[in-house]
């Protein structure tokens, strides 16, 4: 019977890692978008990054859940209904997770790109636009290149805990690992053995992570290492 | 900056594409568990929510015809959830409690449990004031029992936990002397398995007339909007109980008590 829900919390890490994949991908987005407005000569672009960096990073990441959970959903439908339409906006604990989780890691990411982006010489983005490169050209050949290279150990450090952040989710009901480990460990009265399979869960994926981008890193690099004296 | 347009353009169409998802089917109502308790509802091995409560909401919604799911939900967003509108019924074990029905619409009760204490076997206690200074208590914390045991025994140790499987653990360690709990969830969760032996049932069975703490019994909460469901939720439950479905699932689940 252990090993049969052993198995249930595992194969809830589908969700989590399905969770964890689609607020990374949203949070790379914002996080562009985020460190192109903060580099931008627009000063009211700046001001709203700077806004949205500021209020993210500044509010504990439960309680952004718990609003966007809760609260967002029926501040929308007030004010759908006060516009005199007839729709009815919901989040699932999947979107409510996804979506604060790609706001929240959106802005630590805004904040890694930008400075690696800063690292960038002046110089480079200069001679792009006198070889005739337009401004998405230069960002996407010359800019965004490096930007990754420079970036990814923030990277790294921001998907480490964007990943262990998604347990957040098993407190607004999502069925991950966590919530199912909570569900394990109080059916059979065993919390060590399912809180220690949680954490083997999150642990071994980290490490997975780590390594992987590791590799990643080192491929990037090529360019660029020294070679050994 | 061109580019930046673009960017913007992409997300507010991840955005937009997500919300449409969320045009839920209105006509199943989603009725919210803390699957934390058994045996009145936990998950079984794999990951599906069962027991007592959960029998019964069903036998309710098929006896007041209701096409219901019954989802598995944390214990601390559950009343804002069914505030919210979220969740259209909750069951749970919930105690109806003056303070309770001030935010929330409850259905007739359908049980009144018993509580009691649980403590080593052979072990003598003297329930007041006095009898227990100085004795540790272990209740999870925001139930009838915590709040019961916080009033009446002020000069106990009293140790909160916020699972329901904690205190046990606490027991079998001689961390605390005594936990306090539902009669069906200590035979079944304790003095049932292994970990049980040597514990026993101590002290007097409290029920809601002992003391205000323990409500009124236990009953399935609803949107306090929801008139018509609060209605139909009522009719099946009579239902159940006349035909005796209600009895056979006390029967199955207490045994003959």
């Amino acid at each position: 019977m252990l090993t049969a829900y052993a198995a249930t919390v595992l194969s809830a890490g589908y969700v989590t890692l399905k969770l964890a994949g689609s607020a990374l991908a949203l949070s790379v987005v914002l996080g562009l978008a985020g460190a192109l407005c903060k580099l931008s000569s627009s000063a009211v672009l700046r001001t709203l990054a700077g806004i949205y960096t500021s209020t993210v990073r500044g509010i504990p990441d439960l309680v952004l859940m718990l609003l966007m959970f809760y609260s967002l959903p029926t501040l929308c439908n007030d004010l759908i209904a006060a516009a005199g339409f007839e729709y009815f906006v919901e989040f699932d604990p999947f979107i409510a997770g996804m979506l604060t989780l790609a706001l929240i890691f959106g802005a630590y990411m805004t904040e890694t790109f930008r400075g690696a982006l800063l690292t960038i010489p002046k110089g480079q983005v200069e001679a792009a636009r006198a070889y005739g490169l337009g401004p998405v050209k230069t960002f996407v050949r010359i800019q965004l290149p490096q930007m990754a290279r420079l970036a990814l150990p923030g990277f790294t450090n921001n998907w480490l805990v964007l990943l262990k952040a998604t347990a957040l989710a098993s407190l607004i009901g999502l069925q991950d690992v966590m919530l199912t480990a909570k569900g394990a460990a109080e059916a059979t009265g065993q919390p060590f053995t399912f809180y220690l399979i949680a954490g083997g869960f999150y642990l071994a994926l980290t490490i997975a992570s780590v390594l992987i981008l590791m590799w990643i890193g080192r491929r990037l690099d090529l360019g660029t290492r020294e070679m050994p004296r | 900056m061109n580019m930046l347009g673009r960017l913007f353009g992409i997300a507010a169409l991840v955005a937009c594409s997500l919300s449409a998802q969320q045009a839920a089917a209105q006509n199943t109502l989603t009725i919210a568990t803390d699957a934390t308790f058994p045996p009145f509802e936990s998950i079984d091995s794999s990951g599906k929510v069962v027991g007592y409560d959960v029998e019964l909401m069903e036998a309710v919604c098929e006896a007041a015809k209701l096409k219901c799911n019954i989802i598995n939900a944390a214990w601390e967003g559950m009343i804002p959830g069914l505030v919210s509108g979220k969740y259209d019924a909750l069951i749970s074990q919930l105690t109806v409690t003056e303070a309770r029905r001030k935010i929330l619409a409850f259905s007739d009760v359908y049980d009144r449990p018993v509580f009691r204490f649980v403590a080593k076997e052979g072990k003598d206690y003297t329930f007041t004031r006095e009898g227990l200074k100085g004795k540790t208590i272990a209740v999870q914390t925001g139930t009838p029992m915590d709040a019961y045991v916080t009033k009446t025994f002020p000069d106990a140790d009293i140790k909160r936990y916020t699972s329901g499987s904690a205190p046990y653990l606490e027991l079998t360690s001689g961390r605390a002397e005594l936990h306090m709990s539902y009669e069906a969830q200590i035979k079944h969760a304790f003095l049932g398995g292994p970990d049980g032996k040597g514990f026993a049932l101590v002290g007097p069975r409290y029920t809601g007339k002992d003391a205000p703490e323990f409500g009124e019994g236990v009953a399935i909460a609803i949107n306090k909007r929801n008139t018509a469901l609060l209605k139909s939720v009522n009719e099946g439950l009579a239902t159940l109980r006349q035909n005796g479905k209600l009895d056979a699932l006390n029967a199955k689940y207490f045994g003959a008590n």
